[in-house]
């Protein structure tokens, strides 16, 4: 599959293909790409460590003006590769936030739990070990449970995590492996946890 | 500035209210996400009986990233950089929102205790710690004694 940076290049520096509509089609398309990587924040302090403060909240508006933007270039100016890139922004996302996260989708298919089920669930806390607030507390709580461990947590609180991250807060395990195990249910539901790569 | 979040002034209470033994951090009263911190070195290590101060500031996105923390005591360890800058996974890839400020400074306490040189940010300490422990052993004393117990 081809990489952002392989679309990244062939946007700087487009096979030349004559006709002036074109040229003024890449030369917006790169205004559009050139304020985007101006708007969204570097991660790079100065030990070389990422700094997610930066990024999260201002990139995510950065992402959806580069969408939208694309969108008009794609539909309106009737560019190809603004099509593409915006194909490339829907696919994979995270090649563009530099983020290691699940998709808005994965997020929103996610278990939801009532207060009242919490009991049943026995990986729960009492607590969201993010806000730290008592689940019962929340007059108008929105609960899940992760596809894997089914630890649980206000949506609010998991959501913003899991869109840089994989891995739960709690176990640490990567949330990612759900299909593996719905699948493995799907055709053996009392298996052990070892036989589960199998049907992988 | 933007409302303290409740995790924050809960785990800030709890802080003060019930500290962490030989752990201190006490929010600015201008800027309650910065913390005066001091961690006493642990006994039976090299820093023993010294208190060493650190800052910590709580980044906007906390808890979603780690707490900033940095040694402001000099220290003579294989994992703490001559600017402070502490080599904790915790602190890096490793941090999780469900760690707290008590959680990260038991574990910087413990670094203390543990120092490892294998995984260095101090590459003169660390070399040092690996080819003659001793001799690194006798240094962070004597940086103990020198930098880590003027009281105040
Ligand atoms: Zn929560
Ligand atoms: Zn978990």
């Amino acid at each position: 599959m081809a990489t952002y940076e392989d679309d990244h290049n062939i946007t700087l520096a487009p096979q030349r293909q004559g006709a002036e509509d074109s040229g003024r089609e890449h030369q917006s398309l790169f205004s559009v790409l050139n304020s985007f990587m101006t708007r969204a924040p570097q991660p790079a302090a100065a030990d070389g460590s990422h700094d997610f403060s930066a990024i999260s909240g201002a990139d995510s508006a950065a992402v959806d003006a580069l969408r939208n933007s694309l969108r008009v270039l794609s539909s309106e100016a009737g560019s190809t590769l603004a099509h593409e890139l915006m194909e490339q922004l829907e696919n994979n996302s995270s090649d563009f936030t530099g983020d290691k996260g699940v998709s808005d989708a994965f997020i929103d298919d996610m278990e939801r739990v009532s207060v009242k089920d919490l009991k049943l669930i026995k990986t729960a806390t009492d607590t969201c070990a993010i806000c730290t607030n008592d689940f019962g507390n929340d007059q108008y709580p929105l609960l899940v449970a992760l596809p894997t461990c089914k630890h649980v947590f206000d949506l609010e609180c998991i959501g913003p995590w899991l869109k840089f991250n994989k891995t739960c807060p709690l176990c640490r395990s990567d949330v990612t492996v759900k299909k593996k195990l719905e699948i493995a249910k799907n055709y053996e539901s009392e298996e052990e946890e070892e036989d589960w790569e199998m049907y992988g | 500035m933007s409302s303290l979040p409740k995790r924050i002034i809960k785990e800030t209470e709890r802080l003060v209210s019930d500290p962490v033994p030989g752990i201190s951090a006490i929010p600015h009263d201008d800027n309650l996400r910065y913390f005066d911190v001091a961690i006493q070195g642990p006994s039976g290590s090299p820093y023993e009986d010294g208190t060493f101060k650190l800052e910590l500031y709580l980044p906007d996105d906390y808890p979603m990233c780690a707490p900033k923390v940095r040694f402001l005591t000099k220290i003579y360890h294989p994992n703490i950089d001559k600017l402070g800058r502490i080599c904790l996974d915790v602190l890096k890839n490793n941090w999780s929102p469900a760690l707290q400020i008590r959680t990260i400074l038991l574990s910087i306490q413990a670094l203390l205790g543990a120092p490892n040189p294998d995984d260095p940010l101090a590459n003169e300490v660390a070399e040092e710690w690996k080819s003659n422990e001793a001799l690194a052993i006798a240094t962070a004393k004597s940086w103990t004694e020198q930098f880590a117990k003027e009281g105040d």
